[in-house]
């Protein structure tokens, strides 16, 4: 394969394209296709069902038309549904969708369903590590409230609102949606309903107004948020109210330390972070280090060392800093000499080995490796050739091999050149 | 390096491997830049990529079980998305697109072979040259793409798309013309 100049420069621009904000449009229809009951034949088809589903209902119970649920428009959408959806959601205005959360819906007599919205108590959570399943603890006196039940085990419960008027119609209307995603600060949490509707608009904290199926809302405040979904359906209006809590995410508090080994090569770096409920991980560049609080053992330099934390909500947190670790074994090895009895640079040593352990030290001929010099001594070169006696000569190179321990029993190998001046 | 560390992929990949959302989200977001800028270059535009990355991405992690872990995963996952992206192009090539020599004609005809300095396409901003390549015929993009980026041979291109080694390389010389030709008034434009 020939790549001339001008294949390689469009090669490196087009290489350099990678700075795309992930979409989280194409992750939901993704998630929807693996997970969800809205992949893109399931979507055909519960959307089918749901509609069947309505009509039968509506029709039967409440002596009306069937609603105008169109499968055919799901299938068209597809794949790009969602980018139909982010479209939708630009065009939405305050002003064409003017909905006042503080006055009652008018609804007719006959069909209204209203929501409690009295009670704010802050459920109990708890959320497994990935954050797969949840146990919510609903509020207790909410007749038709209800805490939403998130990831993955969409709520299965509750999921009719009943008219309040006992005297209506024994009937149910199946409107209801569910939420998936993580229950933290600023991750992004998708709404759902497959209800058949002919507009469904939400909510979110009485402000956010959001139109479609499917929305996603990301809350950056922890607490108790509510989320209103208002469905028109055959110039009905009905809204399903729920809450739903954020958490906050961990924010620990990092403790790092250098402790300094005396004629070691490392130095010791303890990290410790708290609180200890927090479950952390600990890494140096992007290579984990450790679970738990400890030390690590590194030589002089810069290094990156980050902290990711997951508290008991299962909220996820990372934290970077920079520590610069400093001093340790310092050695100087000479890389010439120059062996003429001028007094000085005569002789050829390492400086710094006299604090180590133990060290091993050997001068090769660089022409055939033969071994010139060798010593476990405090012991200087002087340019003697050991098996000739001859001198080394000006010009000439060697190459030194010195293994060294430490006084942390650290083992350490170096070698370059030496010349002779 | 890739974007993980070898024990964290291996963890990833399990975590697919068992449908874990929090693995496949991990994935598809440390990933989604680089593969979309791949999706871009064999797309026509943004929304064909991104369908072609969603296509790519759910064979990914439908197909999870079939990575061994012989090479990097983020390897793995990249020849996923080249082959839906040629897959998407053999789809549309039953469509009636711009042909060879329509888009030859549009852009001006071949450009004669000269001697020029090509350094200075270095300049050129990097969403025009991707504007460029995603302005070539379906036919001439994949096969530009192929070979210069993804490093396939002729005769590997054309098995991949059922077409010969000659037109191969003639559509390789002409993609090449033709994206010369439309960053020429960039080109003029820095040159003065």
């Amino acid at each position: 394969m020939t790549m001339n100049k001008f294949d390689k420069i469009i090669a490196d621009k087009l290489n350099q394209a990678s700075d795309y904000p992930a979409d989280v449009t194409v992750w939901k229809s993704i998630e929807n296709n693996l997970h969800g009951s809205t992949s893109l034949n399931n979507q055909f088809k519960s959307s089918l069902y749901a509609g069947i589903a309505a009509s039968l209902l509506f029709g039967a119970l409440f002596s009306i038309n069937s609603p105008s649920n169109k499968p055919s428009d799901k299938i068209k959408d597809g794949m790009s549904e969602s980018s139909q959806f982010t479209e939708e959601q630009s065009n939405i205005s305050q002003s064409n969708h003017s909905i006042d959360l503080h006055k009652e819906f008018k609804l007719q007599e006959e069909h209204k369903i209203a929501f409690s919205s009295s009670k704010k108590q802050v459920s109990s959570g708890k959320v497994t590590h990935d954050n797969i399943e949840q146990q919510m603890t609903p509020s207790s006196d909410e007749e038709v409230e209800k805490k939403l039940d998130l990831i993955g085990n969409n709520a299965s419960e509750n999921k009719t609102a009943k008219p309040t008027d006992s005297s209506e119609n024994n009937t149910s209307v199946a409107f209801d949606f569910t939420a998936s995603g993580i229950q933290c600060i600023d991750e992004v949490i998708y709404f759902e309903t497959n209800s058949p509707a002919d507009n469904i608009e939400w909510i979110f904290d009485g402000s956010h107004l959001k139109q479609g199926a499917s929305v996603n809302q990301l809350f950056t405040t922890e607490g108790v948020h509510e989320v209103v979904m208002l469905v028109e359906q055959n110039d009905q209006q009905y809204s399903v109210r729920k809450e739903i809590e954020i958490y906050s995410k961990p924010q620990p508090i990092i403790d790092i330390e250098i402790r300094e080994n005396n004629g070691c090569f490392k130095q010791e770096v303890a990290f410790k972070a708290s609180p200890e409920h927090n479950s952390y991980d600990w890494y140096i560049a992007q290579t984990k280090v450790s679970s738990a609080n400890g030390f690590v053992s590194l030589e002089s330099g810069s290094y990156n060392l980050s902290l990711t934390a997951v508290n008991e909500y299962g909220c996820f947190a990372k934290h970077s800093q920079l520590v610069t670790v400093e001093g340790g074994l310092e050695l100087y090895i000479p890389s010439s000499f120059t062996p003429n009895n001028d007094g000085q640079n005569d002789v050829w040593f390492p400086k710094g080995l006299e604090n180590t352990s133990h060290f091993e030290i050997k001068v090769f001929r660089i022409q055939d490796r033969s071994l010139v010099f060798e010593t476990s001594d405090l012991n200087p070169w002087d340019g003697t050739l050991s098996k000739t006696a001859e001198q080394a000569q000006r010009g000439d190179k060697f190459i030194y091999e010195i293994i060294i321990e430490d006084n942390c029993s650290d083992t350490k190998k170096l070698s370059d050149m030496i010349t002779v001046l | 390096m890739g974007l993980w560390h070898r024990h964290e992929e291996l963890q990833l990949v399990e975590g697919c491997k068992n449908q874990s959302r929090v693995s496949q989200q991990e994935v598809f977001s440390k990933l989604y830049g680089r593969l979309f800028g791949i999706c871009m270059r064999y797309a026509d535009d943004s929304e064909e990529a991104k369908d072609i990355l969603q296509n790519a991405f759910i064979k990914v992690f439908n197909g999870i079980d079939n990575y061994k872990g012989d090479g990097s995963f983020e390897g793995w996952i990249k020849r996923i998305v080249v082959n839906t992206a040629i897959d998407n192009y053999r789809r549309k090539k039953v469509k009636p697109v711009v042909t060879d020599t329509d888009l030859t004609d549009r852009v001006g005809g071949a450009m004669e072979a000269e001697e020029e300095d090509e350094s200075i396409y270095s300049q050129i901003p990097i969403s025009e040259v991707m504007d460029a390549v995603q302005k070539l015929s379906p036919a001439y993009k994949t096969i530009f793409n192929l070979y210069v980026l993804e490093g396939h041979n002729h005769n590997e291109i054309a098995e991949m798309l059922n077409i010969s080694v000659g037109t191969s390389k003639s559509n390789l010389s002409k993609a090449r013309q033709n994206l010369k030709k439309m960053l020429q008034p960039l080109v003029d434009r820095l040159s003065q």
